[in-house]
């Protein structure tokens, strides 16, 4: 551990604190209807998928739009994995995925839980990655906080059972919050290095002269919202750890920052929506607990390295030019 | 071909949610009003 490993640790934290309350404030600007610099592209939303953005629904009805929502996006997902082999953009052709890990990745991306049994760049077609699970790392995040600012507006309200539009809170959050951070986010990765095109793999040959396929494809685009809708299935099997994923220092901490953006605010958001910023602030501090608990465990193991490369000569010992500890990357 | 199988499954699931969530449409209209209409 070094000092500027902690102090880094602090400087994330205080930046975290900083963001809370402007994205705070502009999450209820958002799930209130006063943001709508896309306004235009909003209502034919609306006017193409006959919502009425006026209706206020039971809580029964936003549950059931939820449901209905994810039992659709996570059938189309399904359909479209096991069609694979017979879509466009797949230039390497790719089989279908086999029908067990289709259905498991279709319901892990439709709830946010994104757990990712495939090995993205050997399984999946530019279509799979882009069309299905993109589409799920921005929609299961903007139904997940839909979900939480339903919550919100029901302790809000306290009675009547009413809790918004679900269909319009689906549509603002990604219209508003996901869909252009993340397209800022994407443009600093490519500026840092990470890939972002349509080529075939290129085959290079390494110093020992063996052949290795270097796999391409959109990556940029999909990390962005990968990070800030909390997901977890990345473009590449190694996910972060690849290089062409997250290149350098900057993206790492620009995606380690980008996945507390949006939770950071929601309580916030939380507080100002219930009239008690103290009770917003409080679930910012337990969720900050557990994070500081999380992240000194393991900067601690990483830290110490690890003793069998130690036996073996590998220097796990910190110093100018060594970040030392265990480092997977 | 499982297919079938895994989206009856998924089919299911949903739809015993929404007959759980649609079951409970009662709540939450006490005193409200609402709990008298049809």
């Amino acid at each position: 551990m070094t000092a500027i490993g902690w102090l880094q640790i602090l400087v994330f934290s205080l930046a975290l604190l900083a963001i809370t309350k402007p994205v705070g404030v502009f999450l209820v600007r958002v799930y209130d209807g006063s943001v709508h610099w896309l306004a235009p592209v909003e209502r034919a939303i609306y006017r193409l998928c006959g919502i009425d953005p006026a209706e206020d629904q039971h809580w029964t009805r936003y549950a059931a739009s939820l449901l209905v929502f994810s039992a659709v996006s996570m059938l189309v997902t399904y359909v479209a994995l096991r069609l694979q082999a017979h879509l466009p953009l797949n230039p390497f052709h790719r089989a279908a995925v086999p029908d067990r890990q289709a259905f498991e990745t279709a319901a892990s991306f439709t709830t946010n839980t994104n757990w990712q049994s495939y090995s993205g760049e050997t399984v999946m077609s530019y279509l799979s990655q882009m069309m299905q699970l993109a589409f799920h790392n921005f929609a299961s995040a903007a139904s997940g906080v839909a979900a939480a600012v339903a919550l919100a507006r029901g302790i809000a309200r306290r009675s009547g059972g009413r809790l918004g539009n679900f269909w319009t809170d689906l549509v603002r959050g990604t219209l508003y919050v996901f869909l252009p951070f993340s397209f800022v986010l994407a443009l600093l990765f490519v500026q840092q290095g990470v890939i972002q095109n349509f080529h075939p793999y290129v085959t290079a040959a390494t110093l020992e002269n063996a052949k290795q396929v270097l796999a391409m494809g959109p990556v940029a685009s999909q990390e962005a919202i990968k990070q800030l809708g909390t997901n977890g299935g990345g473009f590449f099997n190694a996910n972060a750890a690849h290089p062409f994923e997250n290149p350098t220092p900057w993206t790492n901490l620009l995606s380690t920052f980008a996945i507390f953006i949006v939770p950071a605010g929601l309580t916030y958001m939380f507080g100002r929506m219930v009239k008690s910023q103290k009770h917003g602030w409080a679930l910012w501090a337990a969720m900050f607990a557990l994070f500081l608990a999380g992240v000194t465990t393991a900067y601690w193991a990483e830290a110490r390295g690890n003793p069998i490369h130690a036996a073996r000569g590998v220097d796990i010992v910190a110093s100018g030019t060594n970040p030392s500890g265990n480092m997977e990357g | 071909m499982l297919d079938v199988v895994y989206i009856l499954v998924t089919l299911a699931f949903f739809a015993l949610m929404l007959a759980y969530v649609l079951g409970c449409r009662h709540l939450g209209k006490e005193g409200t009003g609402e709990e008298d209409r049809p």
